[in-house]
Protein backbone atom coordinates (compact mmCIF):
# COMPACT_ATOMS: atom_id res chain seq x y z
CA UNK A 1 0.00 0.00 0.00
CA UNK A 2 1.10 3.77 -0.87
CA UNK A 3 0.86 6.33 1.50
CA UNK A 4 1.12 10.04 0.31
CA UNK A 5 0.45 13.22 2.14
CA UNK A 6 -0.81 15.69 0.00
CA UNK A 7 -1.66 19.70 1.45
CA UNK A 8 -4.46 21.44 0.20
CA UNK A 9 -4.50 24.43 -1.42
CA UNK A 10 -8.10 25.64 -2.42
CA UNK A 11 -10.95 23.88 -2.09
CA UNK A 12 -14.36 24.53 -4.17
CA UNK A 13 -18.09 23.35 -3.03
CA UNK A 14 -19.64 20.89 -5.49
CA UNK A 15 -22.17 22.06 -7.62
CA UNK A 16 -26.06 21.08 -6.36
CA UNK A 17 -27.19 18.91 -9.19
CA UNK A 18 -30.98 17.05 -8.85
CA UNK A 19 -28.90 13.62 -7.37
CA UNK A 20 -25.62 13.69 -7.00
CA UNK A 21 -23.53 16.81 -6.42
CA UNK A 22 -20.65 17.84 -9.21
CA UNK A 23 -17.46 18.22 -8.78
CA UNK A 24 -16.07 22.29 -9.73
CA UNK A 25 -13.43 23.98 -9.53
CA UNK A 26 -12.65 27.43 -9.44
CA UNK A 27 -11.41 29.01 -13.06
CA UNK A 28 -10.47 32.42 -14.80
CA UNK A 29 -10.62 32.79 -18.68
CA UNK A 30 -9.23 35.11 -20.99
CA UNK A 31 -9.35 35.34 -24.92
CA UNK A 32 -6.56 36.48 -26.74
CA UNK A 33 -6.85 40.18 -26.09
CA UNK A 34 -6.20 39.44 -22.46
CA UNK A 35 -9.77 40.56 -21.96
CA UNK A 36 -11.96 38.41 -18.52
CA UNK A 37 -14.57 36.50 -19.99
CA UNK A 38 -15.39 34.75 -17.23
CA UNK A 39 -14.05 35.39 -13.57
CA UNK A 40 -13.62 32.87 -10.41
CA UNK A 41 -16.11 30.76 -11.79
CA UNK A 42 -17.00 27.60 -10.22
CA UNK A 43 -16.64 25.13 -13.54
CA UNK A 44 -18.13 21.43 -13.55
CA UNK A 45 -14.69 18.92 -13.78
CA UNK A 46 -15.23 16.53 -16.35
CA UNK A 47 -12.86 13.56 -16.04
CA UNK A 48 -14.98 11.94 -19.19
CA UNK A 49 -14.17 14.55 -21.69
CA UNK A 50 -11.00 14.37 -23.19
CA UNK A 51 -10.85 18.22 -24.45
CA UNK A 52 -9.50 20.92 -22.54
CA UNK A 53 -12.84 23.39 -21.22
CA UNK A 54 -16.28 23.45 -23.00
CA UNK A 55 -18.06 26.65 -23.11
CA UNK A 56 -21.76 27.57 -24.30
CA UNK A 57 -21.57 29.08 -28.00
CA UNK A 58 -22.64 32.36 -26.69
CA UNK A 59 -19.76 32.48 -24.11
CA UNK A 60 -17.57 31.28 -27.19
CA UNK A 61 -18.26 33.95 -29.16
CA UNK A 62 -15.78 36.08 -27.25
CA UNK A 63 -12.51 33.60 -28.53
CA UNK A 64 -13.67 33.89 -32.28
CA UNK A 65 -10.56 36.24 -32.60
CA UNK A 66 -8.53 33.45 -32.17
CA UNK A 67 -10.13 30.50 -33.18
CA UNK A 68 -8.90 27.72 -35.43
CA UNK A 69 -9.19 26.51 -39.09
CA UNK A 70 -11.87 24.73 -39.56
CA UNK A 71 -9.80 21.31 -40.37
CA UNK A 72 -8.94 21.76 -37.08
CA UNK A 73 -12.16 21.43 -35.22
CA UNK A 74 -12.18 18.08 -33.28
CA UNK A 75 -14.76 15.43 -33.54
CA UNK A 76 -15.91 14.05 -29.90
CA UNK A 77 -17.03 10.62 -29.73
CA UNK A 78 -20.18 9.93 -27.55
CA UNK A 79 -22.47 7.50 -25.90
CA UNK A 80 -25.05 9.14 -28.89
CA UNK A 81 -23.19 9.47 -32.20
CA UNK A 82 -20.03 12.46 -33.18
CA UNK A 83 -20.28 15.81 -31.36
CA UNK A 84 -18.05 18.62 -33.40
CA UNK A 85 -16.81 21.25 -31.59
CA UNK A 86 -15.34 24.84 -32.70
CA UNK A 87 -11.94 25.13 -31.43
CA UNK A 88 -10.35 28.38 -30.31
CA UNK A 89 -7.47 29.45 -27.97
CA UNK A 90 -7.65 31.37 -24.42
CA UNK A 91 -5.86 31.67 -21.30
CA UNK A 92 -7.06 29.82 -18.40
CA UNK A 93 -6.01 31.01 -14.64
CA UNK A 94 -6.36 28.41 -11.69
CA UNK A 95 -5.41 29.42 -8.39
CA UNK A 96 -3.75 32.17 -10.09
CA UNK A 97 -1.56 30.65 -12.50
CA UNK A 98 -2.15 31.11 -16.43
CA UNK A 99 -1.51 28.99 -19.00
CA UNK A 100 -2.57 28.39 -22.64
CA UNK A 101 -5.28 26.04 -23.69
CA UNK A 102 -7.62 25.50 -26.22
CA UNK A 103 -11.34 26.29 -25.41
CA UNK A 104 -14.16 24.05 -27.98
CA UNK A 105 -17.79 24.45 -28.09
CA UNK A 106 -20.24 22.41 -30.16
CA UNK A 107 -20.88 22.97 -33.92
CA UNK A 108 -24.55 22.53 -33.73
CA UNK A 109 -25.57 22.93 -30.47
CA UNK A 110 -25.77 25.31 -27.35
CA UNK A 111 -22.74 23.71 -25.29
CA UNK A 112 -22.12 23.84 -21.86
CA UNK A 113 -19.18 24.62 -19.27
CA UNK A 114 -17.10 21.97 -18.26
CA UNK A 115 -13.08 21.09 -18.00
CA UNK A 116 -11.61 17.59 -19.14
CA UNK A 117 -8.79 16.13 -19.14
CA UNK A 118 -6.81 18.52 -20.87
CA UNK A 119 -6.65 20.95 -18.43
CA UNK A 120 -6.96 18.29 -15.22
CA UNK A 121 -3.93 16.72 -16.38
CA UNK A 122 -2.36 19.86 -15.59
CA UNK A 123 -3.36 19.72 -12.11
CA UNK A 124 -3.08 17.38 -8.80
CA UNK A 125 -6.35 17.47 -7.65
CA UNK A 126 -8.60 15.71 -4.82
CA UNK A 127 -12.26 15.49 -5.63
CA UNK A 128 -13.89 14.74 -2.09
CA UNK A 129 -17.50 13.32 -2.24
CA UNK A 130 -17.84 13.32 1.76
CA UNK A 131 -17.13 16.57 1.95
CA UNK A 132 -18.56 17.44 -0.97
CA UNK A 133 -15.58 19.48 -2.12
CA UNK A 134 -12.79 19.24 -5.19
CA UNK A 135 -9.42 20.70 -3.80
CA UNK A 136 -6.48 21.97 -5.54
CA UNK A 137 -3.31 19.89 -4.09
CA UNK A 138 0.33 19.28 -3.55
CA UNK A 139 1.97 16.50 -2.94
CA UNK A 140 3.85 17.03 0.53
CA UNK A 141 7.96 14.98 0.74
CA UNK B 1 -32.05 8.57 -59.43
CA UNK B 2 -28.59 7.55 -58.01
CA UNK B 3 -25.51 9.98 -58.02
CA UNK B 4 -22.26 9.31 -57.49
CA UNK B 5 -20.03 12.29 -56.28
CA UNK B 6 -16.44 12.14 -56.71
CA UNK B 7 -13.61 14.56 -54.63
CA UNK B 8 -16.07 16.11 -52.44
CA UNK B 9 -14.06 17.60 -49.49
CA UNK B 10 -14.45 15.35 -46.51
CA UNK B 11 -14.64 18.06 -43.75
CA UNK B 12 -17.46 19.71 -45.66
CA UNK B 13 -19.09 16.70 -46.52
CA UNK B 14 -19.28 15.54 -42.65
CA UNK B 15 -20.32 18.96 -41.38
CA UNK B 16 -23.32 18.63 -44.36
CA UNK B 17 -24.66 15.51 -42.89
CA UNK B 18 -24.26 16.65 -39.42
CA UNK B 19 -26.42 19.62 -40.25
CA UNK B 20 -28.84 17.68 -42.31
CA UNK B 21 -29.02 15.05 -39.39
CA UNK B 22 -29.80 18.49 -36.93
CA UNK B 23 -32.58 19.26 -39.09
CA UNK B 24 -33.93 15.74 -39.16
CA UNK B 25 -33.46 15.31 -43.10
CA UNK B 26 -32.30 12.65 -44.97
CA UNK B 27 -29.04 13.04 -47.10
CA UNK B 28 -30.85 13.54 -50.58
CA UNK B 29 -33.49 16.13 -48.91
CA UNK B 30 -30.76 18.12 -47.49
CA UNK B 31 -29.01 18.12 -50.99
CA UNK B 32 -32.13 18.91 -52.87
CA UNK B 33 -32.65 21.96 -50.52
CA UNK B 34 -29.27 23.18 -50.69
CA UNK B 35 -29.30 22.64 -55.05
CA UNK B 36 -32.56 24.43 -54.95
CA UNK B 37 -31.33 27.18 -52.26
CA UNK B 38 -27.92 28.00 -54.01
CA UNK B 39 -30.26 28.17 -57.53
CA UNK B 40 -32.54 30.46 -56.51
CA UNK B 41 -30.43 32.63 -54.50
CA UNK B 42 -27.00 32.14 -56.14
CA UNK B 43 -26.33 36.15 -56.92
CA UNK B 44 -26.95 37.07 -52.83
CA UNK B 45 -25.45 34.44 -51.30
CA UNK B 46 -22.32 35.93 -49.14
CA UNK B 47 -19.68 34.33 -47.72
CA UNK B 48 -19.29 34.97 -43.66
CA UNK B 49 -16.19 36.58 -42.35
CA UNK B 50 -15.31 32.79 -41.38
CA UNK B 51 -16.12 31.29 -44.43
CA UNK B 52 -13.60 34.22 -46.30
CA UNK B 53 -10.73 32.99 -43.58
CA UNK B 54 -11.04 29.42 -43.81
CA UNK B 55 -10.87 29.70 -47.66
CA UNK B 56 -7.65 31.94 -47.45
CA UNK B 57 -6.41 29.54 -45.33
CA UNK B 58 -7.32 26.64 -47.19
CA UNK B 59 -5.74 27.97 -50.43
CA UNK B 60 -2.57 28.80 -48.45
CA UNK B 61 -2.06 25.66 -46.46
CA UNK B 62 0.39 23.65 -48.47
CA UNK B 63 2.61 26.96 -48.61
CA UNK B 64 2.18 27.30 -45.01
CA UNK B 65 3.57 24.50 -43.86
CA UNK B 66 6.10 24.46 -46.40
CA UNK B 67 7.37 27.56 -45.01
CA UNK B 68 6.15 28.20 -41.77
CA UNK B 69 5.86 25.08 -39.78
CA UNK B 70 6.11 25.92 -36.39
CA UNK B 71 5.36 29.44 -36.48
CA UNK B 72 2.04 31.36 -35.72
CA UNK B 73 0.01 32.50 -38.28
CA UNK B 74 -2.66 35.10 -38.26
CA UNK B 75 -5.81 35.28 -41.00
CA UNK B 76 -7.79 38.15 -40.69
CA UNK B 77 -9.97 39.88 -43.49
CA UNK B 78 -9.39 37.37 -45.89
CA UNK B 79 -5.87 37.52 -45.94
CA UNK B 80 -2.21 36.49 -44.09
CA UNK B 81 -1.70 39.15 -41.54
CA UNK B 82 1.35 37.57 -40.68
CA UNK B 83 3.83 35.14 -39.43
CA UNK B 84 5.03 35.36 -35.62
CA UNK B 85 7.49 32.96 -34.08
CA UNK B 86 4.97 33.59 -30.36
CA UNK B 87 1.54 33.83 -29.86
CA UNK B 88 2.02 37.12 -27.82
CA UNK B 89 3.31 38.53 -30.47
CA UNK B 90 0.40 37.22 -33.02
CA UNK B 91 -1.82 38.40 -30.01
CA UNK B 92 0.22 42.04 -30.12
CA UNK B 93 -0.79 42.14 -34.31
CA UNK B 94 -3.88 40.64 -33.69
CA UNK B 95 -4.66 43.87 -31.06
CA UNK B 96 -3.87 46.53 -33.69
CA UNK B 97 -7.01 44.85 -35.99
CA UNK B 98 -9.50 46.03 -33.36
CA UNK B 99 -12.21 46.51 -33.10
CA UNK B 100 -12.90 46.06 -37.49
CA UNK B 101 -12.87 42.29 -37.02
CA UNK B 102 -15.18 39.87 -35.38
CA UNK B 103 -13.16 36.71 -36.44
CA UNK B 104 -9.38 35.14 -36.89
CA UNK B 105 -7.44 32.13 -37.32
CA UNK B 106 -4.99 31.98 -35.10
CA UNK B 107 -2.89 28.68 -35.52
CA UNK B 108 0.54 27.30 -35.25
CA UNK B 109 1.71 25.92 -38.49
CA UNK B 110 1.79 21.78 -38.35
CA UNK B 111 1.51 21.98 -34.34
CA UNK B 112 -1.68 22.78 -33.72
CA UNK B 113 -2.44 19.91 -36.18
CA UNK B 114 -1.07 16.86 -33.91
CA UNK B 115 -4.35 17.97 -31.35
CA UNK B 116 -6.21 17.45 -34.13
CA UNK B 117 -8.53 14.08 -34.63
CA UNK B 118 -11.27 11.72 -32.64
CA UNK B 119 -11.42 12.37 -29.05
CA UNK B 120 -13.57 11.30 -26.69
CA UNK B 121 -16.51 12.43 -24.38
CA UNK B 122 -17.61 9.59 -22.18
CA UNK B 123 -21.14 9.63 -20.97
CA UNK B 124 -21.09 13.27 -22.57
CA UNK B 125 -24.62 13.97 -25.20
CA UNK B 126 -26.04 16.81 -26.85
CA UNK B 127 -28.77 17.14 -24.03
CA UNK B 128 -28.47 20.06 -22.37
Amino acid sequence: MVGRIYRTIDCTEHLESKRNPVPAIQISLYNIHGEKILNNVEAPVDAGYEGSIMLTSELYNNFLIAELPRRLWRDYRTLTGTVTMRVARAVVEINGVKFNTFIGSPLFWVGKLLVGREVLSKLAIVIDCSRKETCLVEALG
Amino acid sequence: MTLVIKRVDPEKLRMFKAEAARRGLRLHQALEEAITLWLKYKPFVLETEIDVNNRVYEEMREELLRKYRGKFILIASGRLIGVFDGLEEAAGSLEKLRPNIKHAILTRIGVDEEYHGEYEWWGGSIEP
